[in-house]
């Protein structure tokens, strides 16, 4: 792999972690009702920050607005997906035809 | 425009100011790079306010749509991230996407439902 390559390998890792920790951190605020259950609720900001910092990593090695993007349109498809698979959330097709769309974006963003 | 909006989009526009630091501190000492995520923090409570009102998906689908616009601008005009056409599409794409998404999600628990869109 050349240097260019590892860097931008290294970025796609810390975007993946900043995704990961976004679903996790809005899923959390989900179930702290509002804020109501604060320790639930304290942990999920933790994430959100974490999320932040980890993008902070990130955008060294790729363009900032391809990294927020990515960041914003997988964070609520997966949101979406986590929301239907743990809390039971129905995703009507219009749903679904978003998902698709937010996903072709993603690629395309990556291919051009 | 409710104040619950304004404050909607202050959350907005505090969030691209932390995105934008983050960026513009990617090489500063751990000080000052502690900002952005200070500014993150500023941007979640000014949300958490504004969903009082606004509902979840409504907020996330505006949220999401002007802040990769607001991005995408702020990356061509100082960061030197130039918007392609085909980027543009792509980006076009993304918007189209998560708001057709949060129209086809329930957020929400069905009492909450009853909030208005003011």
């Amino acid at each position: 792999m050349t240097f260019a390559a590892s860097a931008q390998a290294f970025a796609m890792a810390w975007l993946a972690l900043a995704v990961t920790l976004e679903v996790i951190g809005t899923s959390l605020l989900k179930l702290s009702d509002g804020l109501k259950r604060r320790l639930v609720g304290a942990l999920g900001v933790l994430c959100v920050v974490g999320a932040f910092a980890a993008l902070a990593q990130a955008i060294r090695g790729m363009d900032l607005s391809v990294a927020y993007a990515v960041w914003g349109g997988v964070g609520l498809v997966l949101t979406a997906v986590v929301g239907s698979l743990a809390f039971g959330q129905r995703i009507r097709p219009a749903g679904w035809l978003g998902i698709a769309l937010v996903i072709a974006g993603v690629v395309a963003l990556k291919l051009f | 425009m409710s104040f619950h909006w304004l404050i909607l989009l202050a959350a907005i526009a505090v969030e691209l100011l932390a995105t934008s630091a983050l960026k513009a501190f990617v090489a500063a000492p751990v000080l000052v790079a502690v900002l952005p995520l200070v500014l993150i923090g500023l941007s979640f409570a000014l949300l958490s306010v504004a969903l009082r009102v606004i509902p979840m998906a409504v907020a996330y689908a505006v949220w999401e749509g002007l802040g990769i616009v607001g991005i995408a601008l702020i990356g061509h005009a100082f960061f030197a991230e130039h918007l392609t056409v085909s980027r543009i599409l792509a980006l076009a794409l993304i918007i189209g996407g998560i708001v057709l998404l949060e129209r086809g999600v329930g957020h929400d628990a069905p009492e909450k439902d009853e909030r208005r869109l003011v």
